[in-house]
């Protein structure tokens, strides 16, 4: 287990959760900055949806309800979304993704960002599941029991 | 995915000849439905390019090569990365043993190609259920 | 052995679609669209050190043909001591053609088999250029 990390090893796959982050129940990380937030999906989200081949922004800015999409991406499986974890305004996406898709694949915690947001509410992220518990849940999901 | 411990299976990429081929298509035969949710694939390019992950595998769970060839890849780069195989199948040499030639072609496997290709599949199945006695005791 | 030979290396990877496709765009170049002018050998023989392989891979003219950003073939290829002169990458080609959802792995399905082809194509253009079996 390293410093930034808790690893869960899944048959031949090490499934990473980053520690100082929040998490939503549908994958997606949060990190707080000043009174903005980044998010993104996590290790875990990345590897169970496949290789990301398109990711677009449906906007760049104006509210998005929590559970709306922030970000929409294809995978050869399925057509997926990238959801927001609470209510919030976007600020910024990371527009690499529209011609690197893979950068979410490959650094889901880092160059793999995926965008911007205003909570619409401070309180909401301290809502959200600290490290420990979504590390919980991810496991779970990924051994294929109930929780 | 499932926790319990898995059997790892690792294929020649095999392009020189149909016999890696006929490896490859055995073995996910073997993946999809002899040994469906017992074993898991070990992706040889990613394994000697130095993926951590399928060598980690490798070293810690009984593994099985899948060889087209008397080259023996496969079985070679394991033991060179990660340790000694649980079981190891030659398909030339199984295709020998049988008096059956290889397929006429690398790309398109017919349907007695596709048929040889199952009965290699059926070995390594037996191979993997002789590994997991051992295993059990 | 034809002068400037090609040898085109697929990742072959066994877990996605994209190997298949890889593996298939290949063959149709070297025992097809351009039989005598390209050839291929097998990536785990190149790194293992097969001393056939390495000769041939120091020899040729390479070209690359991954299936996904993992780059298996690039990198092995690199590691056997090959240059790399032209590369392909299947997942750029499936973002160039949005509708096709290769799903299938074992044997390719039809939209993997039109990409298969897409590909081929491409890498048969390839060759051309770098003046693959020309004297």
């Amino acid at each position: 287990m390293s410093q930034e990390y808790m690893e869960a090893t899944i048959d031949k796959f090490i499934l990473r959760v980053r520690k100082g982050l929040r998490y939503s129940a549908d994958h997606v990380w949060v990190k707080e900055e000043n009174r903005q937030c980044v998010v993104g999906l996590t290790d875990y989200a990345q590897r169970r949806g496949g290789d990301i081949v398109f990711l677009e922004f449906p906007s760049a800015d104006g509210l998005v309800k929590a559970g709306e999409p922030v970000a929409r991406y294809e995978t050869i499986k399925a057509a997926l979304e990238v959801t927001a974890p609470f209510d919030c305004d976007m600020v910024d996406c990371n527009r690499a993704l529209e011609e690197m898709p893979e950068l979410v694949n490959e650094d889901p915690y880092g160059a793999g960002w995926v965008a911007r947001v205003r909570p619409a509410d401070p309180e909401s992220v301290e809502a959200l599941l600290p490290p420990e518990r979504y590390f919980e849940l991810m496991k779970e999901e990924a051994e294929g029991v109930a929780v | 995915m499932k926790v319990k411990p898995k059997i790892g299976v690792v294929s020649c990429s095999g392009e020189c000849c149909s016999l890696g081929t006929v490896s490859r298509v055995a073995t996910r035969m073997v993946l999809e439905d002899l040994a469906f949710g017992e074993t898991v694939t070990i992706c040889l390019p990613l394994f000697l390019a130095g993926d951590s992950g399928e060598r980690m595998f490798a070293e810690k769970f009984p593994t099985v090569a899948v060889d087209g060839c008397h080259k023996l890849c496969a079985k070679k780069a394991i033991e060179k990365y990660s340790g000694e195989t649980a079981a190891s199948v030659d398909v030339e040499k199984l295709l020998d043993s049988w008096g059956e030639k290889p397929p006429a072609s690398r790309r398109e496997l017919n349907i007695n190609d596709q048929a040889q290709s199952y009965r290699v599949a059926r070995e390594i199945a037996r191979e993997i259920e002789a590994v997991k006695e051992a295993l059990n005791g | 052995m034809p002068e400037n030979p090609i040898l085109i290396i697929p990742c072959s990877g066994i877990g996605k679609p994209f190997g298949t496709i890889s593996r298939d765009a290949t063959f149709r170049v070297v025992d097809e669209l351009r039989k005598g002018r390209a050839d291929t050998n097998c990536l785990s023989l190149l790194v293992m050190g097969d001393e056939e392989a390495t000769r041939q891979i120091r020899e040729s003219t390479c070209i690359a043909v991954d299936g996904c950003p993992l780059a298996c073939a690039r990198k092995n290829i690199e590691i056997a001591g090959g240059e790399i002169a032209a590369y392909f990458r299947v997942m750029d080609l499936l973002r160039e053609n949005r509708s096709l959802r290769p799903r299938q792995v074992t044997f390719l399905d039809e939209d993997g088999l039109k990409l298969a082809e897409m590909l081929a194509d491409k890498i048969a253009s390839k060759v051309d250029e770098l003046g693959g079996g020309q004297p």
